[in-house]
């Protein structure tokens, strides 16, 4: 079994075992003025929402697309972009510095942030701590209204992997899919 | 290096879960309502609705997909794929009439049959296809049967002329549906999203292609460039503006553009006009609605590119999925437009969102409350493999074999012994079989209707793309389905720069081949992979299966076996693949081959004729001489009214001809005032005295019935 198959395994058990937890959020959508309520004929409308993640039901999501997570006595909205790389990074490297934005927004109450809250799951199994870029350390917690942005990086193999959020340092609540690819 | 993200098998594929349930109804025979008769328990022909019961028709068509694509999960388009259908009908057998996309158009809203220069997208000049005087005014076979041409453009060019000999524009006694719909009182509109953005493109009458000095008699538009400044296709979409004119059915007949009245702006208008757009015509009380409205989305929202030279709405919606119809606005300078995209992925990735973000304003609407139906259809059924879908039918990833589950049609992959029986000399005219992928592409060409209650697979050709074979079977011509997604043979007469020293490999008076599709020279291009590796990461599609492969680390005698693309990848600019592709290596005989070093790059072979192959080359995959390509194939439509018990699943053979016959006879057209004579029969009462236009005409074609419209009871 090759990097690629053996990735793709991995990540197929992970998915399984995750995107049968996770959920979407019916929500009707708002009704613009002059535009009248959702006909009572329909099913009610269940729009493809993010999906909402916790401990005990974890959701898996990609890059660009958020998740709502429960914390202890909170919400938040968490979307994950990237990997960026570094500049120069050889061509066809097996080790790449994935460096990842994560945004948390919407918290209904004080969330507390932490490095040990996210960690990266490669290809191969192997888990990897991410710090936080040089000179942008971490805040405290994130604020309702307000929006956290942070820069964490690991050097991980090329290839698959998720990043992942435990809220409380232990339980995953949401995971992204990335792609490292070095070619 | 490029850097990617990608879209795993996130969502595991859950089965349709849709009702298959029998619901074709047993033929009513089809008694229409005679003119004047207004008993209130008279139905409407076939369709099993009463007179008044549909008040309001929402068109929304998009592109280029096939029912396997679109509705089985091989795309990850959710929101068409199970939210809509679990609303309304799915049609699972609707058919695209011809390829490869104005031709539906015109056909959906007259009646008329394709040919070359609208199968072609108009791309050479706005003109006129001839005059009234090309009209067919006599029957031709059975009276309404499958080879009467009564009320058909016959090309001046003659039958199966190639592209550009023939025009585009149709002569004024060619009516279209809006033109019965005028006759009898019934209000309609048509909506094009970003139409007029870009000064002088799409400025001639009806949004026809061109300034408003371009008409198509006396001054057509060039479809090539140059174009006017600000200008950079009239085909395909620009950044600001990515309407295209050939997707919109009202510039292309002078029963249209020669009457002012259809061409103002209560009647041809930006979906997102502030007074006179949709969303402002929903906001009216249901009886100022207009009772028909045609929605051409822009060529990304329609699922048309792939990859969004502008903006595909990705940043109209909020963080929780939902449309965000307060900061983003709907009408006026801050529609959703205006927003700014978060990524530029296109195809039904795109089409999911401006479905997300429009329909659910038609279904709160009080129009749509009292008797509306929103139709959300495509014009023809392009296959589904990579640069017409994200992932290919016969990919071996999670995605595309959940999707399998699905599908209407088995997709296989050629094998090593596939490529050897193309690889075989053939006999002077001859050529082998089709491989798989081949007939998997011809798939998305076949025909299907109902006539007197039967599914057929067959539509009338009309005159100007006809089928005929060889003495071998060979195809000679390009039919309605143009030869599309597969590889013809040479003509001996049109495609001599392919035709071999010996005139061995090509076919004698076959005309309009499109044999340019699929043979390609020897190519280089940028792979990657690590030393004894099975797989190599490189930009291939499953086209290129069984070509020759060579270069540092590829061992000797390899050749491309199984094709993956997956995706859709969420790309942040419009110049990026959507897709991630990659191969493995097989020798001859199938086995498996591993890389001897690290690659950077690949030759992949030269493709040739099957039977007739050069040194060095390799078959070209979609190669098929003698299956015929008659129809637009399988696309699928989704149908949502009150009228309509939500989660009802039709498996009756419909096409665009039986659309047009289905909106005929809801409106009552028959019942219009214009009923002087034209070249051929009248608008209001068609070709067949009850209201139908050209082959929609056809005796027994069976318009949407009972088994969609299955919650329309009675009156009482």
């Amino acid at each position: 079994m090759n990097r690629r198959t053996a990735a793709a395994v991995l990540l197929l058990a992970v998915a399984t075992a995750l995107a049968g937890c996770s959920s979407a959020t019916p929500s009707p959508a708002a009704s613009p003025a002059g535009i009248g309520a959702w006909p009572s004929f329909l099913p009610s409308p269940t729009a493809a929402g993010a999906a909402h993640g916790s401990a005990t039901d974890p959701a898996l999501s990609f890059a660009g697309s958020p998740v709502v997570v429960d914390v202890a006595g909170a919400t938040l909205t968490v979307d994950v972009q990237g990997p960026s790389y570094p500049a120069g990074t050889p061509l066809n490297a097996t080790q790449v510095a994935c460096t990842f934005t994560v945004v948390l927004r919407d918290a209904s109450a004080p969330v507390a942030l932490g490095a040990a809250h996210f960690d990266v799951l490669d290809h191969t199994g192997a888990v990897h701590d991410l710090a936080p870029v040089a000179g942008q350390p971490l805040p405290a917690t994130v604020e309702p209204g307000a929006t956290a942005t942070l820069e964490l990086v690991a050097t991980v193999p090329a290839g698959e992997g998720m990043l992942r959020y435990a809220p409380d340092g232990t339980g995953t609540a949401a995971a992204w899919d990335y792609v490292a690819e070095t070619d | 290096m490029q850097i990617r993200r990608r879209l795993v098998g996130l969502t595991t594929v859950a089965a349709a879960g849709l009702a298959t349930a029998g619901l074709i109804a047993a033929p009513s025979g089809a008694f229409a309502a005679s003119h004047g008769d207004s008993r209130p328990e008279t139905t409407i022909t076939t369709t099993g609705l009463q007179p008044g019961q549909v008040k309001h028709v929402w068109l929304i068509i998009l592109e280029n997909k096939s029912y396997d694509a679109t509705f089985t999960g091989l795309n990850q388009n959710s929101y068409l794929w199970k939210t809509l259908p679990s609303q309304g009908a799915l049609l699972q057998d609707y058919y695209g009439t011809g390829h490869y996309s104005q031709d539906n158009y015109t056909s959906m809203v007259s009646g008329q049959s394709a040919s070359l220069d609208l199968q072609s997208d108009c791309d050479v000049s706005a003109r006129n296809l001839g005059s009234n005087a090309n009209i067919v005014t006599t029957h031709t076979g059975a009276t309404f049967g499958r080879t009467d041409n009564f009320g058909q453009v016959f090309s001046p060019a003659g039958a199966n002329a190639a592209d550009g000999q023939n025009g585009c524009v149709y002569p004024s006694d060619v009516p279209t549906l809006f033109n019965q719909l005028d006759a009898a009182k019934v209000s309609w509109k048509g909506y094009a999203q970003d139409l007029h953005n870009q000064p002088g493109r799409e400025d001639a009458t009806a949004g026809g292609p061109g300034t408003a000095a371009n008409n198509p008699t006396t001054n057509p538009t060039s479809m090539k460039a140059p174009f006017q400044p600000g200008v950079t296709s009239l085909t395909g979409a620009q950044a600001n503006d990515q309407y295209v004119a050939k997707h919109f059915p009202f510039p292309w007949f002078h029963a249209i553009l020669d009457n002012p009245a259809d061409t103002d702006a209560a009647h041809i208008a930006n979906l997102d006009d502030g007074a006179n757009g949709l969303v402002a015509d929903l906001q009216k009380p249901a009886d100022q609605v207009p009772a028909f409205s045609w929605i051409t989305p822009n060529n990304c929202s329609d699922a048309h590119d792939a990859t969004c030279v502008g903006n595909n709405l990705s940043g109209a919606f909020l963080a929780n999925g939902q449309p965000d119809y307060t900061a983003a606005g709907y009408h006026g300078t801050d529609d959703p437009r205006a927003t700014t995209p978060t990524n530029h992925t296109g195809g039904l990735y795109a089409s999911d969102l401006f479905l997300q973000y429009y329909i659910p304003l038609i279904e709160r609407s009080a129009a749509f409350k009292d008797g509306g139906l929103i139709d959300i259809t495509f014009d023809e059924a392009n296959p589904p493999f990579t640069n017409m879908s994200f992932n290919n039918a016969t990919d071996a990833t999670s995605v595309a074999k959940a999707a399998s589950k699905n599908e209407l049609y088995r997709y296989t992959s050629p094998t090593s012994r596939d490529v050897a029986a193309a690889s075989r000399p053939s006999p002077a005219h001859q050529f082998p079989a089709p491989g798989p992928l081949a007939k998997d592409y011809v798939k998305a060409d076949l025909a299907g209707q109902n006539i007197d209650g039967n599914n057929v697979t067959w539509e009338p050709t009309g005159p100007n793309s006809t089928l005929a074979t060889d003495a071998f079977g060979n195809q000679l011509y390009p039919g309605p389905g143009n030869n599309a997604f597969i590889t013809r043979p040479p003509s001996c007469e049109q495609d001599t720069a392919l035709v071999n020293a010996d005139a061995s490999n090509c076919v004698s008076g076959e005309k309009a081949s499109g044999a340019g599709y699929g043979y390609s020279g020897a190519k280089t291009i940028t792979a990657s992979a690590t030393a004894d590796s099975t797989t190599i990461v490189g930009p291939v599609t499953a086209t290129d299966t069984g070509r020759a492969v060579s270069g540092a680390g590829i061992p000797a005698g390899a050749h491309i076996g199984s094709v993956i693309n997956s995706g859709p990848v969420l790309v942040p600019a419009a110049n990026q693949p959507v897709t991630v592709s990659s191969f493995t290596l097989v020798d001859a005989k199938g086995r498996q081959l591993t890389t001897t070093g690290p690659v950077t790059g690949v030759t992949l072979s030269a493709t040739g004729v099957p039977g007739h192959l050069a040194a060095g080359q390799t078959p070209v995959a979609t190669f098929d001489a003698q299956d015929a390509t008659p129809g637009g194939g399988i696309t699928g439509s989704v149908l949502i009214s009150p009228l309509i018990k939500p989660g009802t699943v039709s498996t009756t053979s419909y096409n665009h001809y039986s659309w047009l016959r289905t909106m005929e006879d809801i409106f009552q057209v028959s019942e219009g005032t214009a009923t002087a004579p034209l070249a051929a029969g009248t608008v209001s009462g068609g070709l067949d005295g009850l209201g139908h236009l050209g082959f929609a005409a056809q005796a027994g074609l069976r318009p949407f019935g009972p088994d969609v419209f299955t919650n329309a009871s009675p009156k009482h």
